[in-house]
């Protein structure tokens, strides 16, 4: 079903991740939808859980997501040379246009049109992170500990505040835990 | 020296902070505070400006603040020191989940990480919520023209299945339009 990783050329990894790149408004969240229709339904290199596992993960590793995303995607294609190929393609147009607008930014965006259009693609971010969260829970969420696991990171993030990187660090520990007593209990295999 | 700081600073910021987006701006309001790169007014008009073109706010950040203070040079190496951590852990991460995919250990946390990513992008969409549908105040304070605009864009998505860079154009529309017939 998929392509074979050694027939994908490392420019077309570039091109793909370029193509996303210059589309990905409103802060990166958007990326899962983007990366479904141009790499799983056109050029069919991966498939989506593949890519939403690598998205799960991408969340819990320090740095940029879009950035983890693009790596891990492009390093499962083409090992390093794809990963710098996949992480450049992603970031180029962001880096241009920055670049080009550096000086004249103040000028350009004046504040009140600026927090119109923001107010605006966040609502639209809205539906796209609810749509991917809906993926990423069916794909994560599969019995009472992921429930529990879940649910306790929300309110530690949510209500306790703490950093996400604490949260993470628990999950880990405790899903850690939980599988070693399972093991014992011989309940069953993960 | 400059260059040295840049790339110093900018390397923490893509090592320590986690959940992406916006998990950058506390790291950048310190940066604002502790140089005279850029002040804390601008970083809020560049979270503005990252939403309306590509690119991330942290990785947008970096670009402009090495851009303004050591030019063309300086943006290359602070965006590169911002994403050279994750070049580093992804590599680390891929190899060791290729190599022991399915070892007890590395398979148990995978399973606890997924829980963790999925609540990370919850409090995100929680607080986006929070902020434009509910002004920041209570559930009590709903503001339903926004309210409004995101079931229309839900409508899109979900039952005329139009995808994110629809939706995006056509939110960045609305606000255009928004702007031209109320300011």
């Amino acid at each position: 079903m998929t392509t074979k990783n050694n027939e994908i050329k490392l420019f077309d990894i570039f091109y793909v991740f370029l193509k996303i790149g210059i589309v990905l408004v409103g802060g990166g969240y958007i990326i899962l939808p983007l990366l479904n229709s141009e790499i799983v339904e056109k050029k069919k290199w991966m498939d989506y859980d593949e890519i939403l596992d690598k998205y799960c993960l991408s969340q819990c590793l320090p740095g940029i997501i879009v950035a983890n995303t693009a790596l891990f995607i492009g390093y499962k294609l083409k090992g390093i040379l794809g990963a710098i190929s996949a992480l450049i393609g992603v970031t180029i147009s962001a880096f241009i246009i920055i670049i080009s607008l550096a000086n004249t930014i103040s000028l350009l965006f004046n504040n009140k049109i600026v927090t119109n259009i923001f107010e605006y693609v966040n609502l639209s971010v809205i539906v796209l992170i609810l749509l991917t969260l809906k993926d990423m829970l069916k794909k994560s969420i599969i019995d009472k500990t992921t429930t529990f696991l879940f649910l306790l990171c929300l309110y530690l993030i949510i209500k306790i505040k703490l950093s996400p990187f604490i949260v993470i660090f628990i999950s880990i520990i405790l899903g850690l835990i939980i599988s070693i007593i399972k093991k014992q209990m011989g309940v069953n295999k993960i | 020296m400059k260059i040295i700081l840049l790339f110093y600073e900018f390397f923490k910021i893509g090592l320590f902070s986690v959940g992406g987006g916006l998990a950058t701006l506390p790291f950048l309001f310190y940066l604002s505070q502790k140089y005279n790169w850029f002040t804390p007014q601008e970083l809020m008009m560049m979270l503005g400006v990252s939403s309306v073109t590509p690119g991330p706010i942290g990785l947008n950040m970096a670009t402009f603040t090495g851009f303004k203070t050591a030019g063309f040079f300086g943006s290359i190496i602070a965006t590169t020191a911002i994403v050279l951590p994750s070049l580093i852990n992804v590599i680390i991460v891929s190899k060791i989940f290729n190599k022991y995919c399915d070892n007890f250990y590395v398979k148990s946390i995978l399973y606890a990480l997924k829980p963790a990513g999925c609540a990370l992008l919850a409090s995100v969409l929680f607080d986006l919520i929070y902020d434009l549908i509910f002004n920041q105040k209570s559930v009590f304070f709903v503001n339903y023209e926004n309210l409004f605009i995101c079931i229309i864009f839900g409508l899109f998505a979900i039952f005329l299945k139009k995808g994110p860079i629809f939706l995006i154009i056509l939110s960045i529309i609305l606000g255009i339009i928004k702007y031209i017939l109320f300011f």
